[in-house]
């Protein structure tokens, strides 16, 4: 097999180093098993935890008995509630105005509230001796009654999850600049239907995993945690424990995957701090799948009811979102935004509908706590319009890809303010779906589709064209949607006396690959090598406080500080190398390490630049010592990628069976730094996307216990995928560069939902619901069936 | 009481010693006695092959076998497949050259995995891999890249080349 082909035409030239398929620095050691995740971390002296959970969705706990647990050979204690002393709830970090908080508690006090809730802990000398004292920890329950659906939770009479709490509502979020009635009465006709968003479990393969240790001798603690966030971990569990920020020092050392759930701040993260600090003793906890799965916060869950109007040429001229976002039993850290301002802000998508009115009603419910999950409310909103896109063109016998140029935001109104309250930056959405359409040969994928029919096979196309916003800042518009975080992201460059350099990043690498697309960056400023430039990340002692991996914010803003630290740096070194040439400064050329004079008088070295600048020996006294550079970058605004896929899937009326045959993507996510790396952020978001769309669900049975084995895609699940790229860079920071990490996740759901639909229209079939499993598809067909029979 | 066992298992080529108790799995004692932690703990229940190993040559989910069953046995690791002087396996170097791996998480066991599948089918087709790797998950890559690194590797390391380094004996 020849080197993976890229398809770079598409992608701007933009540096010696970025730009290229350079292949990752960090492979070695995962290649050869020397990853170094949290679970491999043993410290002397080491306590292990094991976390007695609650089987029931709501219950009160009546006694907790530990005697039996205690008597297990290395057990150091059981702790519950009351050990806690001083230990407020898990605070949520994202508020919209108006919520109503319930946090986690650390161990749960009197009452649970959804399956897999803390209880008690175990502490021993081993795993082993944790886990057997754990199943002989008896708590007396006395369950209490349940609500597991959003619509169920708001109904009038439904029980309470928490007592203070009179109609489980955690808040109500609107926006639109309204009038859909008016454009109703100018529409021809009016299209409603409901959609099911279904809950998903995020599922990295490693669980999380925490190792807190408290050092008596410093009074520091130190707190490994497999984390997108370190710095924000640290101000939060500092604040909830009560313990000085300056001494909690956070290392969020490799992660296997993070996804969103890995972003949070968890009860468990909490109560092991706090025993760490009380016992003065390591203690290491790795999450079972079993605890992953109930515990970890899950993805998704609204229930929505969508009404447009429509003009009989195609064109939307109102839309009316009612949706029930399920937030769990408590508020996750970013509890109520996710489901309501980036669900809310997205519900027009890349469309320009002149009237919107977007509801969005929170409840709480006995279930885990619901939170981001890769694309974060924006796939909820996708979701949305582009099923209501296809449905538009199906119900008016027009062509899809047509209907969505009708509707399309223009080029030359860039950028534009939606009336739901984002902004989309820069997006040639027509020229795009295009390129999908060209590579998908969609004309000929018609008529493959009216052949088949007539030999009665059902094949289908669906099409998406979302959008997302993403690289999170500024922080001056945070503040009002109750978002308790930075829009920023900081990055030191240091070129040492030898020439090479050191990159800090407040982001954190989960997979993503910052290692070698920020040295790519910073190589391409520095002029030398990425291979002389090592990335560093994850640790809170060593980084300046940053605002972490999430938000596909990682190279918008994270590389983008690298990209001005390293540029400030080359600017000192080439008014150093001016000097030592006798030069100015603005002719002095930097490649591979040497600096030369533009009229080729003469050349330096990096490495006599760098010793001149750290022993202060030949330089101008105003530049100062050394050749060190801090960048906090602060976007003033956000960018929106965007894309155009196609899913082409054959459905089997006998069987119910979705075949995914094709699946294509063209994204714009503006200037590529990597691509190879790009696209292997495409296929795990399409991965994932394609199993919300064809297999995944949380799968609560009637106890509110989540399934153990969510039908996560395996090898034969998914078809290969074929990506592209086009680039319209974005003006809102110094790279060009929008995000990507979440385009898959989120523009496959409707791609593929769409395709069925496509494909057993002619069968009466009007909407399906995600996943499109053989049963539920097959229940369609038969309704359809029915239905005609009767009329 | 319970009762120990002493075991013996050559890992990587090092002979190791252990004491373990009859229900260790060998992946407990992989990673928490002898400290080998290229093989991961994904759900210690047979689903997710992140703890794949190979045991004389063959792949195995290490949470599913005791210890006590591979005494005396052969273990090769992620580690283990590199030469000495640290050159990565054919197999190895086709994942960094696709960028078959992200988070790396699951990466060590999927690398034990296809070396199995390549000793057994040396010219295996997309099916082939996709059908023989399904026990194992991945998250993160959507499994292509994957899918192209091990197509890739058999085609360098040819037809009826020995695949498996250090378990053949
Ligand atoms: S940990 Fe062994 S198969 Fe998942
Ligand atoms: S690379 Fe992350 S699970 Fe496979």
């Amino acid at each position: 097999m020849n080197a993976p082909n890229l398809n770079t035409q598409q992608h701007a030239e933009t540096g010696k180093h970025t730009g290229k398929a350079m292949r990752r620095m960090e492979d070695t050691r995962f290649l050869t098993g020397r990853g170094r995740y949290v679970g491999d971390i043993t410290l002397p002296r080491q306590l292990y935890a094991h976390f007695v959970r609650s089987p029931h969705a709501h219950a009160r706990i009546l006694k907790v008995s530990t005697e039996a647990a205690l008597a297990v050979s290395g057990v150091k204690g059981v702790y519950c509630a009351n050990d806690l002393q001083g230990t407020r709830d898990v605070p949520p970090n994202w508020v919209l105005p108006g919520s109503q908080v319930k946090g986690r508690p650390a161990l749960a006090r009197e009452i649970v509230r959804h399956v897999g809730e803390c209880v008690a802990v175990v502490l021993a000398e081993s795993p082993e001796a944790a886990a057997d004292a754990g199943v002989l920890v008896d708590v007396a329950y006395d369950p209490l009654p349940t609500v597991f659906s959003a619509s169920d939770a708001l109904q009038d009479g439904a029980h309470k999850v928490h007592g203070d709490l009179p109609d489980n509502l955690a808040t109500t979020f609107k926006t639109g600049n309204g009038g859909y009635d008016e454009a109703l009465e100018k529409a021809d006709r009016e299209i409603a239907f409901n959609l099911r968003n279904q809950r998903l479990v995020p599922f990295p393969i490693e669980g999380r995993a925490v190792n807190a240790d408290f050092d008596p001798a410093t009074e520091r603690l130190t707190f490994y945690t497999a984390h997108q966030i370190p710095h924000m971990l640290r101000r939060m569990l500092a604040g909830a424990l009560g313990f000085p920020e300056h001494k909690l020092r956070v290392i969020s050392p490799d992660v296997g995957g993070g996804f969103g759930p890995k972003m949070h701040f968890y009860p468990e993260e909490l109560t092991l701090a706090r025993l760490s600090c009380l016992l003065k003793r390591p203690v290491k906890w790795t999450e079972r799948r079993s605890e992953n799965v109930a515990a970890t916060t899950h993805g998704r869950d609204h229930e929505m009811e969508v009404r447009v109007a429509v003009q009989k040429d195609g064109k939307v001229l109102g839309l009316k979102l009612d949706s029930k976002a399920n937030v769990g039993a408590y508020l996750s850290s970013m509890g109520t935004g996710v489901p309501t301002i980036n669900v809310a802000l997205f519900a027009l998508g890349v469309y320009a509908i002149p009237h919107s009115d977007v509801t969005i009603t929170c409840a709480y419910t006995n279930t885990t706590p619901v939170d981001a999950y890769r694309g974060a409310g924006r796939p909820e909103a996708a979701y949305m319009i582009e099923r209501v896109m296809d449905r538009v063109a199906l119900e008016l016998g027009l062509d899809p890809a047509e209907t969505r140029k009708r509707n399309f935001v223009q080029p030359d109104q860039m950028p534009y303010a939606q009336p739901t309250g984002t902004t989309l930056d820069t997006g040639e959405y027509a020229m795009t779906l295009d390129l999908a359409l060209k590579n998908a040969g969609y004309e000929g994928l018609r008529k493959e589709q009216e052949e088949a029919r007539k030999k009665g096979r059902y094949l289908g196309i669906g099409f998406s064209n979302y959008t997302e916003t993403c690289g999170m800042g500024n922080g001056f518009i945070l503040q009002f949607v109750g978002f308790d975080r930075g829009g920023y992201e900081s990055a030191v460059v240091r070129v040492h006396p030898d020439g090479r350099a050191t990159v800090l990043s407040g982001s954190h690498s989960h997979g993503q690959g910052h290692v070698t697309t920020f040295a790519q960056i910073a190589a391409d400023e520095l002029g030398i090598a990425p291979e002389q430039i090592e990335v560093l990340q994850g640790d809170t002692d060593m980084i300046p406080f940053g605002i972490g991996t999430f938000n596909s914010r990682s190279v918008p803003v994270g590389g983008s500080a690298v990209k001005v630290a390293a540029g400030r740096v080359a600017a000192k070194m080439r008014r150093i190398a001016a000097h030592l040439l006798q030069c100015e400064p603005d002719n002095v050329l930097i490649e591979e390490g040497i600096f030369k004079a533009a009229d080729g008088n003469g050349t330096v070295t990096i490495e006599r630049v760098a010793h001149a600048a750290w022993t202060g020996h030949d330089i101008p006294y105003e530049l100062g010592i050394g050749l060190e550079e801090t960048e906090f970058f602060h976007p003033q605004s956000m960018s929106s990628p965007y894309g155009a896929h196609i899913a082409l899937v054959e459905v089997d009326p006998e069987t119910g069976e979705v075949e995914l045959k094709r699946y294509i993507a063209v994204d714009d996510c503006g200037v590529i730094i990597n691509p190879l790396l790009a696209r292997g952020q495409v296929h795990g978001g399409l991965a994932q996307g394609i199993g919300q769309a064809l297999y995944e669900d949380a799968g609560f049975d009637a106890q509110g216990r989540p399934a153990l084995e969510p039908s996560i895609p395996r090898f034969d699940m998914l078809p290969r995928f074929e990506t592209d790229h086009t680039v319209t860079p974005t003006p809102t920071n110094p790279l060009g560069a929008k995000g990507l990490g979440e385009a898959g996740a989120i523009g496959a759901p409707p791609a593929i939902v769409n395709a069925a639909i496509d494909a057993l229209w002619g069968l009466g079939v009007r909407t399906l619901d995600m996943p499109l499993t053989p049963e539920r598809v097959l229940t369609s067909i038969r309704n359809a069936a029915n239905k005609e029979t009767e009329a | 009481m319970k009762s120990e066992l002493d075991i013996m298992l050559t890992v990587d080529g090092a002979k190791e010693r252990a004491t373990v108790e009859p229900r260790s799995l060998l992946i407990q004692v992989l990673r928490e006695k002898l400290g080998v932690t290229g093989p991961h703990i994904g759900c210690e229940s047979g689903r997710c092959g992140a703890c794949t190993v190979l045991v004389n040559g063959e792949a195995v989910k290490s949470c599913m076998m005791l210890a006590a069953q591979a005494d005396g046995a052969e273990i090769t690791t992620a580690a283990g497949l590199a030469a000495e002087d640290g050159t990565l396996h054919p197999l190895q170097q086709a994942f960094h050259e696709h960028h078959a791996l992200q988070c790396g998480y699951c990466t060590p066991g999927m690398l034990c995995a296809a070396m199995d599948l390549l000793k057994t089918n040396p010219n295996p087709d997309e099916n082939d891999v996709r059908q023989a790797l399904r026990g194992n998950l991945c998250r993160c890559t959507g499994y292509q890249h994957i899918v192209d690194a091990v197509l890739s590797a058999a085609e360098t390391l040819g037809s009826g080349a020995s695949a498996v380094k250090g378990a053949a004996e």
